[in-house]
């Protein structure tokens, strides 16, 4: 291997991550690379050196003032009826939007609708005319049957056909 | 001991002493991991009960699948590029200095010791704000938190091979930045 490739695996050789035979091709390598040595020796070195960042405590009050917080946070996204009504904002175009849509449904569903008003009473005509029919149809037949005692009117005019 | 996802199950069943148990288990390193990330001490206090907040608010919905850690992690590491990205920082190292948390006596004679080691902190914040996002991450998750490549990969969503590849060569170019203070072993003085 060269120094690239023994480089790439330096990071995992000096965290101890590497099978037995890499491990012996990069420990091969090191002993007769001074450059790769070198190398090593700084990456340890820095993994050293990151330590010097510092480390905070947290707050002493840290879990305390994390329940106040969720506390609130709760009654926040508590839903509820009067919160619901607190919250709506009037948006106005909506509104109109709304109220628009509204009117034109009204027009058009009248303007599509039959209208059932004439048509009732034209059901309505229809339905009485065909009664009086009947019952002029009956009249007639009930004179036919009593004008029969007279015997048949002259030219043989068939009774129960209908009085023109 | 309870583990972390048993804490969490409790959680999810309505028992908030368990939630109290994770939160001293890993308060302390989701802390000091926004720290490292931003540099703020204050910031970081409200950033870390910001995260904490956003899991206990999902308890409900939580399942066991992944490790806890990972998760929490993602999340911290989620709010802490939010704040950073609306922040627009790169903290200035002015900034760093005033938000440090360290209170000196200005009677009192500094010693040399802690000139050094603040230099020191400067010097590898700069180094790692040069860092691209995932190198310093990963880089933040290994050295720092303790995390596996395995829990990395699960944290930045990719697989264990590129986080080692985010670790090397974030290594590479820390190594290169901050050769002055490498010379020799134990020579930093830290």
């Amino acid at each position: 291997m060269d120094c690239k490739n023994i480089k790439e695996l330096l990071t995992q050789y000096s965290l101890g991550d590497l099978g037995h035979v890499e491990k012996a091709s990069v420990e091969s390598h090191l002993d007769s690379c001074s450059e790769c040595k070198s190398y090593l020796f700084e990456t340890k070195n820095l993994w050293n050196l990151l330590e010097a960042r510092d480390e905070i405590e947290p707050d002493t009050e840290f879990l305390s003032n994390f329940w106040d917080k969720a506390a609130v946070d709760e009654v926040k996204l508590k839903p509820g009826f009067l919160r619901w009504f607190r919250d709506i904002k009037p948006n106005w175009t909506l509104a109109g939007a709304m109220a628009s849509i509204f009117l034109v449904s009204i027009i058009t569903f009248g303007a599509l609708s039959p209208d059932t008003r004439n048509s009732f009473f034209m059901s309505s005509d229809e339905q009485d005319e065909l009664i009086l029919i009947e019952l002029d149809n009956a009249l007639s037949r009930e004179t036919a049957d009593v004008l029969s005692i007279y015997g048949a009117w002259d030219g043989g005019t068939d009774v129960d056909g209908g009085i023109d | 001991m309870e583990s972390d996802i048993e804490l969490m199950l409790r959680t999810k069943a309505g028992d908030d002493s368990a939630f109290s148990e994770l939160m001293n288990r890993h308060y302390k390193g989701v802390l000091n991991y926004i720290y490292r990330f931003t540099n703020l001490r204050e910031n970081s206090e409200d950033l870390a009960q910001e995260v904490f907040l956003r899991v206990y608010r999902s308890a409900s919905k939580y399942r066991p699948e992944a490790k806890f850690t990972t998760w929490l992690y993602k999340i911290a590491t989620n709010v802490s590029l939010t704040h950073v990205k609306k922040k627009n920082t790169s903290v200035s190292l002015d900034e760093m200095n005033e938000n440090t948390g360290e209170y000196e006596d200005s009677e009192v004679e500094i010693s040399d010791d802690i000139i050094y080691r603040k230099e020191m902190k400067k010097v590898i914040f700069k180094a790692m704000e040069t860092l691209p996002e995932r190198e310093k991450i990963a880089i933040m998750l290994c050295k720092y938190e303790g995390l596996s490549y395995e829990e990395t990969a699960d944290v930045l969503e990719c697989t264990v091979g590129a986080v080692k590849a985010y670790v090397h060569r974030g290594r590479m170019k820390l190594v290169n930045k901050l050769k002055p203070y490498l010379m020799e072993e134990g020579e930093y003085g830290l």
